[in-house]
């Protein structure tokens, strides 16, 4: 009874005019779209201070540092998606790096048999994450900070802070090469988050986990697996961020724990920007897709303009929040509307 | 009567883009009276109430209290005035004491500090004037949600208001408990204050209300005095035609063939050896006072909880387990009590909230066809008449009663066996109500076997072919709905025997 009056809003509002037309386009995404204004603005403002920001090296630059961001981001998605949040998606990112230099360089495995290994581990650790959250009803936020600190040590223990090369020239071109001019990574996360934003519109599993972070008693009681959700959007986000690890390896040419650090910062960053409630139930891919672009705009801006790298993480923080803040005022407007 | 109004409001308009919800709409109560404000979901009573308490602002009109014209810019400036709001969700914070609940927002301090005593002595004296006891050192949590009422009228009533808003204060309250909130009610407004309650529960305004305003599509239907007019006159006033409750067509379910046995069922420890046979067709209404186990029995069909002790069969074929999953699967399907707790999704849209519960008919391999999705439930919705703007509108944006309507609509088809309700007419308007009571029917006919739970008695005689009571933990026998009429139903959920 309490928003009868916006019901009534609704009805009318819409009966009259059907939703169709450049309008209700517009009404329907209005967070993209000023997101992608906000998006083009902050694009203008480096470009103006910095001849170097528009040219098509450093386009390039922006789009792979975006990409190794935004494979962990579309996890991130739907694990917020579902009313989970997952911390331990950075160190979890150079866990895998360096399990796999520790397997293949140090331990004589066979290369292929490595990715396969990273990715079963990786995929199946954050399964049990996700398990103990179902089962025990353990706050995800908890059994994922636990998570990051074991994946932080770990790391440690395998590689004694020290890279470890990995030479190999067929395994370096998912990381350093380009077909047609764009480089692998990118490619790769275009086609995940193509591939994602299919899963959570078109597909059961994905409006299940849509259902479960909106009510999961009403989801319950229709008769989803709610556990089993909850479970399998950890071990996405493992497999996402052992993939990225693996990235980062073939990029570098070595597995080093000093890849992804605050990674789990900029992909939650980057959801919430994209306007995804962390309350759950609401999101898009799209957004975080636009999220994850800001958040590698900005990060590359404050390197071309010269800022300082220590006051590059409070200029980067300030606008995260400004961002964010914008989306939620947008957000209480478009409501009104 | 030239009594100065304690509240009045005068030619009030409101609009909202696209739709007028208050349209020149007058309103005033004397101190002492006890005024029901009446209307379906969407006839403007909100949005008044939320006017007078000072949540919205109106377009036009303006607001007196006391014959002296005030501006309410937020809720703080309507409690500096004396209005007070009890809205229908709680607004406790249930890990404090009942006292700390009371005083919240205005604590009791002396030298910087809160007083305690003094705190838990005005809490005391709020509740006698309720003639309440309860310990005020309890967490809200611990108590029964009656008594949580109970205390946020307390909290109310300790601010000395001269004008009392009550927003469908007894929707979750068991019928013992509604007779001491309506005598309090009474005793409040005794005092002198005005009092101003919205319900949908006539019979309620009918005990308490010294007059009733009816609004219809944000116009002021009437005001008149309770002695002037008659149960029916409201309705007809309300829906704007003639009664639409019809008695309903007498159906012989007998020769059918039994679908659900349920035999010495017990849920400790409100249920004991309940016995009973649903047949396919039949409409079974589950009477009892709150708290008698009625839920337990659905849930415990449904698959919900762990069945303790006894033996449910699913006498047509299929099997009973203890899991939600299976029973959809075998066609037994349950609408829960509480439709914002386990009924609907609030952000998705009417088709998938729909859809959810019969994703197979409109998917591939876990793939989902959104046109089959849009055909197949936009035939469901008209033939639930639910009212709304586009398939896709947040569940959440509808009126209570079509929030209603998409609940029951998932299990429709789905449950092909038994459908349990569980109050399936809560806090819905007259008009939802007997087009829900049209879908039970219309279910049945198609053979399916219905077993409802309901708090308002009169509901039974208008859904139900035959009705069982509980009183203790036990079942009574099965009455057939053409030997029943109100002060039977009255008397045998009592625990009284024909």
């Amino acid at each position: 009874m309490a928003n009868q009056g916006t019901t009534v809003t609704h009805h009318a509002a819409s009966s009259s005019k059907p939703q169709t037309g450049l309008k209700s386009f517009i009404r329907r995404n209005l967070n993209e779209i000023t997101l992608l204004i906000g998006l083009v603005l902050v694009g203008a403002f480096i470009s103006f201070n910095s001849s170097a920001f528009l040219t098509p090296a450093n386009l390039i630059n922006v789009f792979r540092s975006a990409a190794f961001l935004g494979i962990v981001t579309w996890g991130m998605t739907l694990v917020i998606i579902a009313g989970e949040i997952d911390v331990s998606v950075g160190p979890a990112v150079a866990f895998s790096a360096v399990f796999f230099g520790w397997l293949v360089t140090n331990n004589n495995v066979p290369l292929p048999l490595g990715v396969v290994l990273v990715l079963v581990v990786v995929t199946s650790v954050g399964y049990l994450a996700g398990f103990i959250r179902a089962r025990f009803n353990v706050p995800s936020f908890v059994t994922s900070l636990a998570l990051w600190s074991v994946y932080d040590g770990l790391k440690q223990v395998l590689s004694n802070n020290i890279p470890i090369p990995v030479e190999s020239e067929g395994f370096r071109i998912w990381g350093r090469d380009a077909l047609l001019g764009i480089p692998y990574p990118i490619i790769i996360a275009g086609i995940l988050f193509l591939f994602f934003r299919y899963i959570s519109k078109n597909t059961v599993y994905g409006r299940s986990i849509y259902a479960v972070g909106g009510n999961a008693k009403a989801a319950f009681a229709s008769g989803i697996s709610v556990s089993k959700i909850r479970a399998s959007v950890f071990a996405i986000t493992g497999a996402l961020a052992a993939l990225t690890g693996l990235l980062q390896v073939s990029r570098l040419g070595s597995a080093t724990g000093q890849v992804a650090s605050g990674l789990e910062f900029s992909a939650i960053a980057a959801v919430v920007i994209g306007g995804t409630s962390l309350s759950g139930g609401r999101g898009s891919m799209i957004g975080s897709l636009i999220g994850v672009l800001f958040i590698s705009v900005i990060g590359n801006g404050l390197v071309l303009m010269g800022v300082n790298s220590q006051v590059q993480n409070v200029v980067r923080g300030v606008l995260i929040l400004v961002a964010v803040l914008l989306n939620v005022i947008f957000k209480q407007q478009s409501k009104d509307i | 009567m030239t009594e100065t109004p304690a509240l009045e409001l005068k030619s009030i308009y409101k609009f909202y883009p696209g739709v007028t919800a208050l349209e020149q709409v007058d309103f005033a109560i004397r101190p002492g009276e006890i005024r029901a404000l009446v209307g379906k979901n969407g006839a403007g009573k909100s949005t008044l109430i939320r006017i007078a308490c000072g949540l919205e602002k109106p377009d036009q009109g303006t607001i007196a209290i006391r014959g002296q014209q005030v501006h309410l810019h937020n809720p703080a400036d309507a409690r500096n005035f004396g209005i007070e709001i009890v809205s229908q969700e709680l607004n406790l914070v249930p890990w404090m004491d009942v006292a700390e609940n009371i005083a919240l927002g205005r604590w009791v301090k002396r030298r910087g500090s809160i007083d305690y005593p003094e705190m838990r002595r005005r809490a005391v004296a709020a509740l006698a004037r309720l003639d309440m006891e309860i310990d005020t050192t309890l967490p809200v949590t611990r108590l029964s949600p009656a008594q949580q009422q109970l205390v946020e009228i307390a909290k109310a009533i300790s601010r000395e208001p001269s004008v009392l808003l009550l927003d469908e204060p007894t929707s979750s309250l068991p019928l013992t408990e509604v007779a001491v909130l309506l005598a309090t009610i009474k005793r409040i407004a005794s005092q002198g204050v005005a009092i101003i309650y919205v319900s949908h529960r006539l019979s309620e305004i009918a005990e308490i209300a010294d007059s009733v305003t009816v609004l219809r599509n944000g116009k002021l239907i009437g005001t008149s005095l309770l002695k002037d007019v008659t149960e029916q006159d409201i309705v007809a006033q309300m829906v704007g035609s003639d009664v639409v409750l019809q008695e309903i067509e007498t159906r012989d379910y007998t020769a059918q063939p039994v679908v659900l046995h349920v035999e010495d069922l017990s849920i400790p420890p409100r249920i004991e050896h309940v016995t009973f046979d649903l047949h396919k067709g039949e409409v079974l209404g589950l009477a009892g006072l709150l708290g008698t186990g009625r839920s337990e029995i659905l849930r415990t069909i449904a698959g919900f909880n762990h069945t303790e002790q006894g033996q449910i069969t699913l006498t047509t074929g299929g099997t009973h387990k203890d899991s939600v999953q299976h029973m959809i699967a075998q066609g037994v399907a349950l609408v829960a009590e509480n439709r914002r707790d386990e009924g609907i999704i609030p952000y998705l849209g009417i088709h998938e909230n729909v859809a959810i519960g019969r994703w197979k008919q409109v998917t591939k391999r876990g793939i989902i066809s959104w046109q089959r999705v849009r055909s197949v439930m936009a035939d469901l919705i008209q033939k639930l008449s639910i009212k709304t703007p586009t398939l896709e509108t947040p569940v959440m944006n509808l009126s209570g009663g079509n929030q209603q309507k998409v609940v029951i609509g998932r299990w429709l088809e789905v449950a092909d066996r038994v459908l349990l309700l569980d109050e399936p007419t809560r806090g819905v308007d007259v008009e939802a109500k007997s087009q829900i009571y049209d879908i039970i029917r219309r279910a049945a006919q198609r053979g399916v076997g219905i077993l409802v739970v309901t708090s308002e008695l009169e509901e039974l005689l208008w859904c139900c072919d035959s009705i069982i009571f509980l009183h203790n933990g036990k079942a009574s026998k099965k009455y057939a709905r053409s030997e029943l009429n109100v002060d039977l139903l009255n008397m045998l959920v009592n625990g009284g025997k024909l």
